[in-house]
């Protein structure tokens, strides 16, 4: 497909194609306090779901910014009900903060009324597919709009799989008409834990689908003499990370990209300059894609 | 393994508990890593998460016992009380009593007690928002009848009483302070609110705290007075009632008594 | 009786500072209570999407057995003197 259609199809009016950062709570005040100039917020939606001082912080700045809300609980995977309440939650905060996008993870952590507080991996089979397709269904159902889901990091894969992860997405938003949030730092770490080729995955994810991308750093570790990778959004993007983000930004055209980092947080300042790498990025796609055009 | 159910319940045993299944490893690869080390990878994680999420909404009882002692504490109570809702932030509800029944922990009597404070005040800062009583609605209601009202508390309103002086323990063990407390100072009778977005403690005293939770409790005006001048005969209604109007503690006032659907 | 006639009387008097305290100007018209406290209390966001750093370890081996160390409280509570050190209730 060409770089013009793509510019086209993706972007959502609201949130610009470019950097946003992800909204901690240590950040609340300085975000308030100092305005940074980047193109959206992202929370996760379950941190706002009460009353007081962060839901009104956040709506203070919805004035300003783009929000995006990025659930980690409806858990999508399970083989079983969804939580109706927990959608309801969903729905009212993205009312009331104009929520520009909403998303949520290819995984599960529910099973028998017992929450398990991780992304877990699913199997990548028709009984899954059967069972994450009538799930998104009910959350865009339920929440009115489209909603994004997002490749996880994986440390397992499990032996029963009939597809790959990029098919299984490809075929969740053909089905569901959802859009794809694609985390490249995750491809990046479950491509190597997994012994796989990154530019592929990337390659092969369905670019009409993407609506937005996610980056973070990573750790790499040593296990029983090899290397794991550990989405620990715990530092800078990697190198690697950026080059795969650069062939994404190629592909898919000018795009939401979101810079997360969840531990070992750093000042807002340096936050907003690892956003500012990915704008710079972004703005590069843009001239040749603009170059394109001319020619 | 017959279905992704089976699967998802095995995997959460396997988490929880520590040994996943041979019909869950059988299914997942193994390589240099074996399968049951990937499985951890998972477990630790959900662990790791959620202690550090205790920790947070606990940080007086973390710094009471210590690290290590939190953790393993923290270990024991996830096992037996894994968290049933995606909200981390409302997780720990059980873990006061948890820790009363905590046998490494029975010299520390009042451990749980500064528990129950600690989540009594995350609850407060987490609790929905509801707007506070206007007075003057209820200068509508005929003065004969206001012992007869019942206040519907704000929603982030909490109350603890204890033998021990919690709050005194809780405020040495704030951040800047060195974490010294003496048991001998006077039970805690406090309330736990949310103004102007700020969680604040208040001690109202025995009387205060019985009149309080018989207005949680439902009860009208004149019974919870009663009960709390039963504790205190000089107990001072008029004072207690314009602090807590003034602190929004009221959302709203029913008069049971009035005839239906003149819009109470 | 006597109850509902000063519960009346003091609820009156409750709602007329109420009064005086809107009708004057600034937060210090407030009356509040004598020993309330704000602790500028602020909880970070617990929900999160990242994986943590430390969940690999020991993924190769049985857990370790914990430390005899750990089943002994070490914190701050040393600094708590007086009491009985029991059950007071």
């Amino acid at each position: 497909m060409s770089l013009s259609t793509a510019t086209a199809a993706a972007t959502p009016d609201s949130v610009p194609a470019q950097a946003g950062i992800g909204l901690r709570h240590v950040h609340h005040r300085d975000v308030l306090d100092g305005k940074p100039k980047v193109g959206f917020l992202e929370v996760h939606a379950e941190n706002y779901f009460g009353g007081g001082a962060p839901v009104h912080i956040l709506a203070r700045l919805a004035e300003d910014y783009p929000i995006s809300l990025h659930a980690v609980g409806v858990s999508l995977g399970t083989d079983g009900p969804l939580d109706r309440s927990h959608l309801a939650c969903i729905k009212a905060l993205a009312k009331r903060v104009e929520a520009s996008l909403v998303s949520d993870h290819l995984s599960w952590c529910m099973v028998d009324g017992v929450y398990l507080n991780d992304l877990l991996p699913l199997p990548y089979t028709e009984e899954s597919l059967s069972v994450v397709t009538a799930h998104v269904d009910e959350m865009q159902m339920a929440l009115g709009r489209e909603v994004l889901i997002e490749n996880p990091s994986s440390y397992l894969q499990f032996t029963h799989s009939t597809m790959p992860e990029w098919e299984f997405l490809n075929e969740v938003a053909r089905a569901t008409g959802c859009g794809l949030l694609l985390d490249v730092n995750n491809i990046y770490v479950s491509a190597m834990n997994h012994g796989l080729d990154a530019g592929l995955y990337l390659d092969a994810v369905n670019a009409g689908a993407v609506r937005e991308i996610h980056l973070a750093g990573h750790h790499v570790k040593e296990v029983a003499g090899t290397t794991l990778r550990i989405d620990d959004h715990g530092s800078a993007v990697a190198p690697a990370v950026w080059a795969l983000f650069e062939r994404a930004a190629r592909r898919l055209g000018p795009i939401p990209t979101l810079v997360e980092w969840d531990s070992n947080i750093p000042s807002l300042p340096d936050l907003v300059d690892e956003a500012g790498k990915a704008d710079r990025i972004l703005a590069a796609v843009v001239k040749e894609h603009d170059r394109v055009v001319v020619a | 393994m017959s279905s992704l159910l089976d699967l998802q319940r095995a995997m959460s045993a396997g988490i929880l508990d520590g040994a996943p299944p041979a019909s869950l490893l059988s299914l997942v690869r193994a390589d240099a890593i074996p399968a049951d080390g990937r499985v951890r990878v998972y477990r630790n994680n959900t662990f790791i998460s959620l202690t550090e999420a205790l920790k947070a909404t606990f940080p007086v009882v973390l710094r009471l016992v210590g690290d290590g002692f939190f953790q393993f504490a923290a270990d024991a109570f996830i096992r037996h009380n894994p968290p049933t809702s995606p909200r981390v932030a409302l997780y720990g509800a059980a873990f006061a009593d948890f820790l009363s029944a905590f046998d490494p922990a029975r010299h520390l009597p009042y451990l749980p007690d500064v528990a129950r404070l600690e989540w009594a005040i995350n609850e407060s800062y987490h609790a929905v928002d509801a707007s506070m009583l206007d007075p003057r609605a209820i200068a509508a209601v005929p003065i004969a009848r206001y012992a007869d009202l019942m206040f519907i508390p704000h929603p982030s309103c909490r109350l603890i009483a204890s033998p021990y002086p919690i709050e005194a323990i809780w405020r040495a063990n704030r951040p800047d302070r060195d974490g010294a407390a003496s048991l001998d100072a006077p039970s805690s009778h406090l309330l736990v609110h949310r103004y102007d977005l700020d969680v604040r403690l208040a001690e109202i005293g025995r009387a205060g705290h019985a009149f309080l939770a018989a207005i949680v409790a439902g009860s009208f005006l004149g019974r919870a007075y009663e009960d709390a001048a039963r504790i205190d005969p000089d107990f001072e209604l008029a004072s207690a009632l314009s602090g807590h109007l003034a602190r929004g503690i009221f959302t709203t006032f029913v008069n049971p008594l009035q005839s239906h659907g003149d819009g109470s | 009786m006597k109850t509902t006639a000063l519960v009346a009387s003091a609820l009156a008097a409750a709602i007329a500072t109420a009064a005086i305290a809107s009708a004057q100007a600034g937060p210090a018209a407030v009356p509040g209570y004598e020993n309330e406290k704000c602790f500028g209390i602020a909880f970070a966001g617990k929900n999160d999407c990242q994986t943590a750093n430390s969940s690999c370890a020991g993924t190769s081996t049985k857990d370790q057995q914990a430390d005899a160390w750990i089943y002994i409280p070490k914190g701050t509570c040393e600094k708590i003197v007086g009491g009985s050190m029991m059950p007071k209730a």
